[in-house]
C-alpha cells in the first residue's frame, strides 16, 4: 500500500513534465514565431512581384 | 455568498471588478466598431 | 560558503556576486529613467501648442534617446535585474558564470552608451525604430547590438543558474511560479534579440557601405520581431513581478497554480507573433498573413493576460479576506495596505496594463479598426499604458521591496514615496488616455508640428483635440514629478537611507 501511494506521487502528470521543460518550451517559442511570422511574411514579400519601370 | 454546494465564493469582489474589465472591454470594442462604421459607411 | 549571506527578513541565501549584480543593474537601469525621463519633459512641453518648446532637430533626436533610454536601457537593465533575482535569490543558490554576468553587464552598458552618444551628437535622428532609408551612423547600429548581445548572455546566465539549481537541489519538483514567470520573459527575450541580431547586423553592414540596399518592407517585419516583442518581455515580467508584489506585501498564493503556468506556457507559444500589429498597414503582405498572426493565435496570449487579470486579483482578496477583512465585497479593497508603495504601485500597474493598455492593445491590434488608429497618437497611448503605466510601475513597485531586501537600505522618505505611486499613477493615465483621445482626433504620432503650421495647406484639427493635447501636458507633468520621486526616493535611500541590520 505504502508503495502504491508512493508510486502515485511519484507520478508526475503529462502537463507538468511538459511545463518543466524549459528547452522543448523555447523551441515551440521560436519555431512558431519563426514560421508563422518571419518566415511566411519574408516569403510574402519575396513572392511580391516587382514594380516594372515606366517612363513618362 | 454562498454558492449551490454550500462553498464560499472566495472572491466574489475580484470577480466583480473582472466583469467591469469584461464591460469596459465590450464597450470600447464596440466604440470602435461604431467609429469606424460611421468612417467608412457601407451604401 | 562565505559567497552566501542568510537574509534574515526571509530567510533567503543570498550569493553575493547575485547580490552585486543586481544591485548594479538596478542602479543602472534607474540612471537611464532619469535620462529618459528628463527627455519625456522636454517632449511633452513640445507637444503642448502653447509651449511647443524644442525646434525640429532636437524634438526628434531627443525622441530617440527617449526610446532608447526608455524601451531598452531602463527596462532591460532592470529585468537583468530580476532574472538574476528570480534565479540566484528566489532558487537560494549561486548565480551561475559570474564573470559572463559582468561581461553581459559591460556590453550593455557600452552599447547603450555609444547609442547614446551617437544619438545626442546628431548622428542617429532615426528615432527608435530607424526605418531604412534613414540610415543613423555605423556606430548607433553597433551600439544596439551590442546592448542585444549582453541581454542575450543574461538570459543565457539565468538558464544556466536555473541548471545550477536543479543539479544542486535547491528546489524541489516545478520551478516556483515567479521564477517559471521570468522564465517565460527569458525564453521571449532570446526569441525577440535573435530577430534583433537579424536585422540590425545587417543594418550596421549597410550603415558601414558593405551592404548596399536593406529592403524596407523586410527591415519592418523583422524589426517589429524585436522592438514589440521585447515588450512582450516586459509583459511577462511585469506579471511574475504582480506574483512577487502580492505574495510579499499581502502574503498571496496563485489560486491555481496550473491556470497560472499555463498562462505563462500561452505567453511563450503565441505572444511574439503579436509584432503583426505593426505591419497591419503595409501592402507587402497579405490579408491571411495578418489575420492568422493578429487572429487565432494571438487571442490565446489574450487569453492567458484574462487568465493573470483574475488570478492576481483573486490571490490578493483572498489573502486579505483570511486576514479577516470579509465585509461585503470590497473590504478587503479598503483595508488592503495603500501606505505601502510597493502594493499601491502593483494595484496601479495591474488596472493601467488591463484597463488601458490591454482593451485598448487588443482593439487597435484588429486589423479593420487598425486603419483607423495606424500612425496616430492613440497607438502612442496605448504603449505608453502598457510599458509605462503597467509595467514601469510595477518595476518600481519591485524596487520599493528590492531597497530592504537587497541593499538592506531603509526607504528613504516613506511619506514620499507612499505618494510616489499615485502620482505617477494619476499623471501617466491622464497623459495616455489624453494621448489617445486626441489620436482618435487624427492627431498623428512622432510629429514636431502637431499643428501642420508651416504646411502649405490648413489641417485644422477639432479644437477639442486641441484642448486633449493640453490635459496630456499636464498629466505628462504630473507623472514626470512623479518619475522624479521615484528617483529621488531610490537615489536618496542609496546615499543617506539607514542600513538595515
Amino acid at each position: 500500500m505504502i508503495e502504491e501511494s508512493k508510486k502515485a506521487e511519484e507520478k508526475i502528470p503529462y502537463w507538468q513534465v511538459f511545463y518543466d521543460d524549459i528547452m522543448l518550451l523555447f523551441f515551440l517559442s521560436a519555431a512558431i514565431t519563426f514560421i508563422s511570422f518571419t518566415v511566411w511574411g519574408l516569403m510574402e514579400i519575396g513572392n511580391t512581384p516587382v514594380m516594372p519601370d515606366y517612363t513618362f | 455568498m454562498a454558492g449551490k454546494n454550500g462553498h464560499e465564493f472566495e472572491a466574489p469582489g475580484s470577480f466583480v471588478l473582472i466583469m467591469t474589465f469584461f464591460a469596459v472591454f465590450v464597450l470600447v470594442y464596440l466604440l470602435n466598431w461604431k467609429y469606424l462604421s460611421d468612417l467608412w459607411p457601407i451604401n | 560558503m562565505e559567497d552566501f549571506r542568510v537574509c534574515p527578513a526571509t530567510g533567503l541565501k543570498v550569493h553575493k556576486p547575485a547580490e552585486l549584480l543586481i544591485k548594479i543593474n538596478a542602479v543602472t537601469a534607474i540612471v537611464f529613467i532619469l535620462i529618459g525621463g528628463l527627455m519625456a519633459l522636454l517632449l511633452a512641453l513640445t507637444k503642448i501648442p502653447a509651449i511647443h518648446l524644442l525646434p525640429s532637430d532636437l524634438f526628434y533626436r531627443f525622441l530617440t534617446l527617449h526610446g532608447i533610454a526608455m524601451l531598452v536601457a531602463w527596462i532591460i537593465f532592470f529585468e537583468a535585474a530580476i532574472l538574476y533575482f528570480t534565479s540566484a535569490v528566489l532558487l537560494n543558490c549561486r548565480l551561475a558564470a559570474v564573470k559572463v554576468a559582468w561581461l553581459a553587464y559591460g556590453l550593455m552598458l557600452g552599447g547603450a552608451l555609444m547609442a547614446a552618444v551617437e544619438i545626442l551628437i546628431g548622428n542617429a535622428d532615426c528615432m527608435f525604430t530607424s526605418y531604412p532609408p534613414l540610415q543613423a551612423h555605423h556606430l548607433y547600429y553597433l551600439g544596439v547590438i551590442l546592448f542585444a548581445v549582453g541581454a542575450i548572455l543574461v538570459c543565457c546566465v539565468f538558464f544556466g543558474t536555473l541548471a545550477v539549481a536543479k543539479h544542486e537541489k535547491t528546489y524541489e519538483g516545478s520551478l516556483p511560479l515567479v521564477t517559471f514567470g521570468a522564465a517565460a520573459a527569458a525564453i521571449i527575450a532570446i526569441v525577440t534579440l535573435a530577430h534583433g541580431a537579424i536585422i540590425f547586423v545587417p543594418t550596421w553592414l549597410w550603415a558601414l557601405g558593405v551592404i548596399q540596399h536593406i529592403d524596407a518592407p523586410a527591415y519592418r517585419l523583422i524589426f517589429w520581431g524585436f522592438g514589440h516583442s521585447s515588450q512582450q518581455i516586459n509583459v511577462c515580467a511585469m506579471v511574475a513581478v504582480w506574483y512577487l508584489i502580492a505574495a510579499v506585501t499581502v502574503g498571496a498564493k496563485p489560486v491555481n497554480q496550473r491556470v497560472c503556468r499555463t498562462a505563462f506556457v500561452l505567453y511563450i507559444l503565441f505572444i511574439d507573433i503579436a509584432s503583426e500589429h505593426h505591419i497591419l498597414v503595409d501592402p507587402g503582405f497579405s490579408a491571411a498573413h495578418k489575420a492568422w498572426n493578429t487572429g487565432y493565435f494571438m487571442h490565446l496570449a489574450v487569453l492567458a493576460s484574462m487568465i493573470h487579470a483574475l488570478a492576481v486579483p483573486s490571490a490578493i482578496e483572498i489573502a486579505l479576506r483570511k486576514k479577516g477583512h470579509t465585509q461585503g465585497y470590497f473590504e478587503w479593497l479598503k483595508k488592503a495596505p495603500w501606505g505601502n508603495p510597493s502594493f499601491s504601485a502593483m494595484v496601479w500597474s495591474i488596472a493601467g496594463f488591463g484597463f488601458l493598455g490591454g482593451i485598448t492593445g487588443v482593439t487597435f491590434g484588429t486589423e479593420q479598426i487598425n486603419i483607423i488608429a495606424h500612425n496616430t497618437w492613440r497607438i502612442t497611448g496605448h504603449f505608453h499604458s502598457t510599458v509605462v503605466a503597467g509595467t514601469t510601475m510595477s518595476f518600481m513597485g519591485l524596487t520599493y521591496i528590492v531597497l530592504p531586501l537587497i541593499f538592506r537600505k531603509e526607504v528613504a522618505f516613506p511619506k514620499l514615496a507612499k505618494f510616489q505611486p499615485h502620482v505617477f499613477g494619476v499623471g501617466i493615465w491622464t497623459m495616455a488616455i489624453f494621448m489617445m483621445f486626441s489620436g482618435s482626433f487624427g492627431m498623428p504620432r512622432r510629429h514636431w508640428d502637431i499643428t501642420f503650421s508651416d504646411a502649405a495647406f490648413s489641417i485644422p484639427f477639432d479644437q477639442t483635440a486641441m484642448m486633449a493635447l493640453h490635459i496630456f501636458g499636464v498629466g505628462a507633468i504630473i507623472a514626470v514629478i512623479g518619475g522624479g520621486m521615484f528617483v529621488l526616493v531610490s537615489v536618496a535611500t542609496l546615499l543617506i537611507g539607514k542600513d538595515i541590520k
